[in-house]
């Protein structure tokens, strides 16, 4: 059954691969709209966004908060620890595979001292051994080996995607000792690490709510521009932050001819 | 004869003399002028460069006095305090130019005017909103890079107790003065974040639906403060 699956599994991140690489061939000038160039399915992501709206605000955030009122923040921590810890193979995977050497040693030895000294990844010993988190995942990697991150997504449940980051389901999944584990103990424990997370999200989606006109392209900028940033491990090229007012400077001076 | 120079005098029990012909004497006389003149040069350097992150060092400075002020009795007060700051720091109407877009040129004075000045009141808003309570923070700034067209990119870090937030600014001179265009947080920039959304309302539902909607956020950032 698990072989199976790895084997349906690996044929998907082909597909995908391929799916990215060719939306890549369309074109996707770093200068041109975001609007038009990566959001080729906006009306079907509208919908699922619509949707998942609904959910969040009738069942999701809800639970969140309950969560948050009956559960002290150092055990809210812990629990964050342990989703952290379990799902870090796939940080270290991808550190290697992007060719950080010393990056996917220091992340291989923050794993290990937080699964061990960290009784299972429950207490995060290895921000105190100042062996800091890294975010790579394997969406960064293909970005880092030079394919297009095609258009953008956004899943039910999920939220917002790429075409290449979707591939980052695989491995993350198969990385996941979770993914083993069966439904009895799978179920509960990926509830918990939904509302777990939901919870960790509720400042940042009540800063959305109050800063977004229109939450949907609010959520859609905002998710792509902090892939970008995770990509160059937080130092894009400074010159796309220019583009916007170089743009207005060019149309001005086009109305003054 | 050739003339002698005494370039460098060497601390010994007699001077040295030093023979050279007069190319050589005026390349080094040309050398040691540059030096000479370097703090000078040095000096312009640095007070260009304090000119250029002045606007970023007095909103963090007036941010932080913001926060003391403390929770939402206090809201009026934060923007009292704010409002001068923010106008002189950031060059609202480039900005409001670049968040409209194209649809600049459709409007009317009258409505170019509305719109950058209910910017610049969202803007004072949504700072007083945000920093409303000190815990310790602190910002510092951390590099400044060279971009196209004289603008400069400052790369400053806000520490909280429990988090590190990356803030960026990219500054330009308008009128010889030293302006905010965008504010970059960890790795999110805010005219991005505004163009495209502003840019789909009125494409959507045309301007006048944009001024009731950013209205409209004004009046809820005031209530639920």
């Amino acid at each position: 059954m698990i072989s199976r699956s790895i084997f349906v599994s690996i044929k998907l991140v082909i597909l995908s691969i391929v799916i990215a690489f060719f939306t890549g061939c369309a074109g996707n000038n770093i200068k041109q709209d975001v609007v038009h160039n990566t959001d080729s399915i906006e009306p079907a992501n509208r919908l699922f966004f619509d949707v998942n709206e609904s959910l969040d605000k009738n069942i999701f955030k809800p639970a969140a908060e309950a969560y948050v009122s009956v559960t002290p923040k150092p055990i809210r921590t812990t629990v964050t620890n342990f989703f952290n810890n379990i799902t870090y193979l796939n940080v270290v995977l991808n550190s290697f595979l992007q060719g950080k050497w010393k990056q996917g040693i220091h992340d291989s030895l923050r794993f290990f001292y937080n699964s061990t000294i960290g009784i299972g990844g429950l207490f995060d010993v290895s921000t105190a051994l100042e062996i800091s988190a890294h975010d790579e995942d394997f969406g960064q990697t293909l970005a880092v080996w030079g394919v297009d991150q095609g258009s953008y997504l956004y899943l039910p449940f999920f939220g917002p995607n790429t075409v290449r980051n979707t591939t980052n389901f695989v491995p993350s999944t198969l990385l996941n000792p979770l993914f083993y584990a069966s439904g009895i103990v799978l179920l509960p424990v990926t509830a918990l690490n939904a509302v777990n997370t939901r919870a960790n999200l509720l400042e940042a989606s009540n800063i959305r709510d109050e800063a977004a006109l229109d939450p949907y392209v609010f959520t859609r900028e905002a998710y792509l521009q902090q892939r970008e940033h995770l990509i160059f491990d937080g130092n894009p090229p400074v010159s796309k932050y220019d583009d916007f007012v170089l743009e207005t400077e060019q149309e001005s001076s086009l109305i003054i001819e | 004869m050739q003339q002698n120079h005494y370039l460098f005098i060497k601390y010994t029990n007699k001077p040295v003399e030093i023979k050279m012909n007069k190319i050589f004497v005026l390349t080094n006389r040309l050398f040691l002028s540059y030096f000479l003149f370097l703090p000078c040069h040095v000096f312009a350097a640095e007070m260009n460069y304090s000119s250029i992150i002045e606007p970023v060092l007095e909103l963090h400075k007036t941010l932080i006095e913001a926060m003391k002020l403390g929770e939402s009795e206090q809201f009026e007060k934060r923007v009292e305090l704010l409002s001068p700051v923010i106008k002189r720091s950031f060059d609202t109407s480039l900005i409001a130019r670049i968040i409209i877009g194209r649809a600049w040129i459709n409007l009317d004075e009258a409505q170019q005017d509305e719109f950058i000045n209910l910017f610049n009141e969202l803007t004072v808003t949504t700072y007083a909103d945000r920093f409303n309570n000190y815990n310790q923070e602190i910002f510092s700034t951390k590099s400044t890079e060279t971009l196209k067209n004289e603008r400069y990119l400052i790369r400053t870090e806000l520490k909280a107790a429990d988090d590190t937030v990356a803030l960026d600014y990219i500054v330009q001179q308008t009128d010889s003065q030293w302006k905010i265009v965008n504010v970059i947080a960890n790795g999110i920039s805010d005219l991005s974040l505004k163009r495209a959304e502003y840019a789909k309302i009125i494409k959507v539902s045309g301007f006048s639906a944009l001024v009731n909607k950013i209205t409209a956020q004004i009046a809820d950032i005031k209530k639920n403060d």
